[in-house]
């Protein structure tokens, strides 16, 4: 069976098993019954005699209010010029009252039962501020059934800060577990080192981009927000660098390679872009570069690989 | 003031404001100390303040079960505050390679502030400057990596955060830019440190504040500087390579203005302004002298001895031990070009869920970046046999722009509960032109000590253009058939037009020459096509799985290493059977494809992950953590060898061919068992390691495959005992060894072994 071949045979293996866990379920979903409509919708009553207040709220669920009062959402109630809707407990989970005189678990929305659009939509009505949150209903992560409240608690954080179940990059890990690796290869990012967070370069609430990542306020690659000397614009720009980005040739995470290149051996690194072809515009290496007798990285001489303002050929930076 | 003047006044100032605070933080506890403390209790040692990041130990594997917030600290004027003050110190001693235990792992024996951590919460939401602050640092003292995070908020008034990082970056793996001059090269001379080495330290801060966060009209303001310098080492290329000294200095001071309006409901618009500055202020300089041409003048012979390949030259010393005069060389160089960069950016932004059934948002940004080497001066003395040049003078200036226009949108339809209609669309549009203009003056003689017999003066002209437009759109239909189980399929259509275009223009001056225009161009179209799936399923609460693919097929390639097919797999789960139980596991695989007949790319990077944690009691716990990766690539290159080994056809004429390969297969596994026998004394035990294997294409048998095959051992181990109310000990010790299973090549072996114990005494409220 040939490449293609088994890659058909790969998705259709993983497209049935995911079928069947998903009609499992399915099954299991029904057995337990969906949530109500009214339970699901991100809309807002406004009649103010369906809600109670948090105090009423507070009343029964002691231990919830502790962490309301604690983190930053008790602020809500400090919007007086808007409607009950958006203040306190009912902010998030809707109008009370229904609920406060049964105490019926199902006259209240509580976030275990909605989908993950349902339950970021509602987040969502109110973190809208600045472009952080602005694309999440777009992201990887909400097409892939994570919401909010995957990663954030907003009642028993164990980080406070931004109320995250867990710090980063541990809560990250718990998905991308690939990348764990990475971090504690001989040459990495600090990130398991706390000096920097996941967050820094990718926006885990989606944004525009592939990977979910962040960009300079430049609109240029996140790497440039720390490697400032490599933004440039430089005067002799070394293309890929500028269009196809630092992966070209660098490994983002961490790496056995020294300055996390693709190769151990920078030469072929270049060499397998600078080769004679007609599929790409790269040039090919002259003529004189020996490699019998000149095998060393060639950014022993073309220093200013990242781009120069002084040399069309990469000799100087 | 000067340079170093200001340096240590702005580090005066940090360790006053640091010192300050924390000193602040003890009396306000000490005020307290005889005060009814009613919400104290004892924290555990190994509890962590819950309000602020902790860096996981450098090579511990690490899990830490969700925790609902402590309930320590005190209470004082309103406020629960909590703190936490470590001091201690390292003990470290390595063998093995000096530059790599610096470049990888840079810990050295000293004191330090091991940790501090402040949180304040005013109970009743009524504090005059805040309501809550927290503060975290670490690694003050001399540790490679030192951080404070400061947040501080005051209900609807403002949202206040800093950062200040402190990055120590070493480098000296000395394969890198290292000429591996071989042994019978006479002299024979290894160069057992790479040419490049660098000690550089990076500082950033970044403050940010927001100002009326929950209001109609809320304002951002941000500033972020940062400064990136220390010592370094690189090398020029003018006949020889010569070892150049080159102190950097790279500084950025980046501004935003931001406004954003809730202009009704789930509505908001944002506008922002930023202002970056760069100033990059490397110079370069000759990095010693130590031999003497015949008249007496120092020289450099430069960096590569490799006598049969003519470098520097087949003899570069006389019978008497001086410098051949007609051998490659320097007896000075300087550079010196300063630059600045300033990039205003524009952006306007909005989000909207305002309709039921319709979310929107997007982003529109202007950015016009300038870049000015007002002056460049760049002086060459010594010989380069190629043109016989003896000295060489540079002068000149030049400029380039950058102006990128991009415009994001995004939108969402709900066209009933479960099914969604989902459109992104991406557009970036930058140009870089940039122009220069290099005035050389080249004297010319017969040797390095003859006088000039000729002078060569020039002038070039250089005009660049870099050109790139892509739009990106993905178009996702999203369904969720139950709660429980969803899925998406789309489709993404990219196109992208990349343009690049060079002209230099030289013109003699003396002897005068008509103008010698060099000038080049490509334009390439890429049209780009993928299809999306993806699925996920939950079957119960504590079981989650998610698998994605994504199709990729492209008519063109920018550079040939870019795939013109890619197919990427991700499949992920995690599984919770019992509440001390998780499950995790994840395959991730990416093949990429050029099938042109030339280039025939074949890329993959197939990776398996699992994890296990393990919670049973608060007496002990168990992380387990295994992942596979498996890296190839193979691509046809061109390339020129004389002799010509035996396995490489012809190419093109003087080309030879072969095949590119690079295999590496990576085994990483890691565990950490952290047990607590009484209440007092908590203990971890962890190790990792990181083994890795390969082969790759090896053009000289003088050229190692350095760090393809290696394993990095991390073993640890930590305690902590509680020794009164507050006051913990606590140890730990880091191990720490790096062996490459290949031939070190003509330089110094690279591998290292080392311990670092720590003792430390922690404080905590």
């Amino acid at each position: 069976m040939g490449y293609i071949g088994r890659q058909i045979r790969v998705i259709g293996l993983a497209f049935v098993v995911c079928s069947l866990v998903g009609a499992i379920a399915a099954a299991a979903d029904r057995s337990q019954g969906e949530a109500k409509s009214n339970q699901i919708s991100s809309y807002r009553p406004t009649d103010k005699a369906l809600y109670v207040g948090s105090d009423t709220c507070k009343t029964c669920h002691a231990e919830e209010a502790k962490g309301y009062d604690h983190g930053p959402h008790w602020r809500s109630e400090l919007v007086k010029n808007r409607g009950p809707e958006w203040q306190g407990c009912e902010a998030c989970h809707g109008p009370g009252k229904e609920h406060a005189e049964s105490g019926d678990a199902t006259k209240i929305i509580s976030f275990s039962k909605l989908t993950a659009a349902q339950a970021s939509r509602r987040c969502l009505d109110c973190h809208e501020v600045g472009e952080e949150h602005s694309n999440y209903l777009r992201s990887q992560h909400m097409l892939n059934n994570v919401s909010c409240v995957d990663c954030h608690s907003v009642h028993k954080p164990q980080r406070e800060l931004k109320l995250l179940k867990i710090a980063q990059p541990q809560l990250c890990y718990g998905c991308h577990q690939e990348v764990r690796a990475d971090f504690v290869k001989p040459v990495h990012h600090r990130v398991n080192e706390g000096l920097i967070d996941c967050s820094n370069c990718h926006n885990p609430h989606g944004g525009f981009l592939t990977r979910q990542l962040r960009s300079t306020a430049a609109q240029d690659q996140v790497c440039f927000t720390c490697h400032t000397d490599k933004a440039g614009p430089f005067i002799f720009e070394h293309a890929p660098v500028k269009t196809e980005g630092c992966i070209a040739c660098h490994v983002p995470h961490g790496s056995g390679t020294p300055h996390m290149l693709r190769r151990t051996q920078v030469n072929l690194l270049c060499l397998e872009c600078h080769t004679f072809t007609v599929d790409s515009a790269a040039p090919a290496i002259p003529s004189f570069h020996n490699q019998a007798q000149k095998y060393q990285a060639c950014t022993l001489c073309h220093v200013g690989i990242h781009g120069s303002n002084t040399d069309r050929f990469f000799f100087r930076r | 003031m000067t340079g170093k003047g200001q340096a240590l006044l702005r580090r005066g100032s940090a360790s006053l404001a640091l010192l300050l605070c924390l000193l602040w933080a003890m009396s306000t506890w000490g005020q307290e100390s005889d005060s009814p403390q009613v919400a104290e209790t004892q924290e555990s040692s190994s509890q962590q303040s819950s309000s602020t990041a902790k860096p996981e130990p450098q090579n511990q594997p690490q899990s830490q079960p969700a925790a609902p917030p402590a309930q320590d600290g005190v209470e004082s004027n309103g406020y629960l505050i909590k703190m936490s003050l470590e001091f201690g110190g390292n003990i470290e001693s390595h063998g093995g390679s000096d530059a790599l235990w610096s470049t990888y792992v840079n810990r050295f024996s000293g004191p330090r502030l091991m940790e501090q951590s402040l949180d304040m919460h005013s109970i009743n939401h009524d504090g005059v400057l805040f309501d809550d602050l927290s503060m975290y640092s670490y690694g003050y003292g001399g540790d490679p990596n030192n951080l404070t995070r400061l947040n501080i908020s005051k209900g609807r008034w403002y949202d206040f955060s800093a950062n200040f990082r402190r990055d120590l970056n070493y480098f000296d793996y000395d394969l890198l830019a290292n000429p591996l001059n071989p042994a019978n090269s006479n002299p024979s001379v290894p160069v057992p440190n790479s040419p490049h080495l660098l000690s550089l330290v990076r500082r950033n801060t970044d403050l940010h504040l927001t100002l009326l966060p929950l209001s109609a009209v809320s304002f951002r303001l941000g500033y972020v500087h940062d400064v990136y310098e220390g010592e370094g080492l690189t090398s020029l290329h003018e006949g020889t390579d010569g070892s150049l000294i080159a102190p950097e200095r790279d500084t950025t001071d980046s501004y935003q203005l931001g406004v954003s309006f809730k202009v009704m409901p789930r509505t908001v618009i944002n506008y922002d302004q930023f202002f970056t500055h760069f100033k990059g202020e490397t110079t370069w300089s000759l990095n010693g002298v130590p031999f003497l041409l015949p008249n007496g003048t120092p020289t450099n012979l430069g960096i590569p001895f490799n006598t049969p390949a003519s470098q520097p030259c087949a003899a570069p010393f006389t019978p008497t031990g001086t410098v051949a005069v007609k051998c490659n060389q320097f007896t000075a160089y300087s550079k010196f070009s300063p630059y600045t960069s300033f990039y205003p950016t524009e952006q306007f932004s909005f989000q909207s869920n305002f309709l039921r059934r319709l979310d929107l948002s997007g982003r529109f940004t202007y950015s016009s970046a300038d870049t000015d080497m007002p002056v460049y001066q760049e002086e060459f003395k010594g010989f380069s046999s190629r043109g016989t040049t003896q000295s060489q003078g540079i002068g000149g200036s030049g400029k380039s722009k950058r102006v990128v226009a991009g415009s994001e949108f995004g939108v969402t339809i709900h066209i009933t509960d479960k099914l969604r209609l989902v459109d992104s669309f991406h557009w970036s549009n930058f140009r870089i032109p940039s122009d220069a203009v290099f005035d050389t003056t080249t004297l010319a003689a017969p040797t390095a000590i003859a006088p000039p017999n000729k002078t060569t003066v020039s002038s070039s002209a250089f005009l660049n253009a870099l050109k790139d437009d892509t739009k990106l759109n993905t178009f996702e239909v999203d369904y969720d058939f139950t709660r429980r189980f969803g899925g998406h399929i789309g489709y993404r259509y990219g196109h992208r037009n990349i343009f690049g275009a060079n002209s230099d223009t030289t013109t003699g001056v003396t002897p005068p020459a008509p103008p010698s225009v060099d000038a080049d161009s490509s334009e390439t179209e890429i049209n780009e096509n993928s299809g999306l799936l993806g699925l996920w399923a939950r079957p119960t609460d504590n079981w989650r799985l998610n698998f994605d693919t994504e199709i990729y097929t492209a008519d063109n390639v920018f550079t040939r290493i870019m795939p013109r097919n890619m197919q990427l797999y991700r499949f992920r789960t995690d599984y919770k059977p019992v509440s001390w139980v998780d499950l995790g596991g994840s395959v991730y695989i990416v093949e990429k494809r050029n099938t042109e007949s030339d280039i025939d790319n074949h890329q993959h990077n197939r990776n398996y992950a699992f994890s296990a944690v393990f919670t049973p009691s608060e007496r002990w716990d168990l992380e387990v953590n295994y992942n596979y990766a498996d890296i190839f690539s193979s691509t046809l290159i061109c390339f020129v060898a004389t002799p010509a080994p035996e396995f490489s056809p012809s190419c093109a004429s003087a080309y030879l061919s072969a095949v590119s390969f690079y295999k590496d297969r990576e085994n990483y596994g890691g565990f950490n068992f952290g047990f607590k026998p009484v209440n007092r004394v908590t203990a971890n035990v962890g190790y990792t390691i990181t083994s890795t294997a390969g082969s790759t294409l090896i053009l000289n048998p003088l050229s190692p495959s350095g760090p393809l095959s290696f394993n990095y051992h991390l073993p640890t181990a930590s305690l902590a005992i509680d020794l009164a109310r507050h006051w913990t000990f606590k140890s730990g010790w880091n191990y720490y060894g790096y062996n490459e299973k290949s031939d070190p090549g003509p330089t110094l072996p690279r591998d290292f072994h080392g311990n670092v114990f720590t003792l430390s005494m922690k404080y905590h409220l």
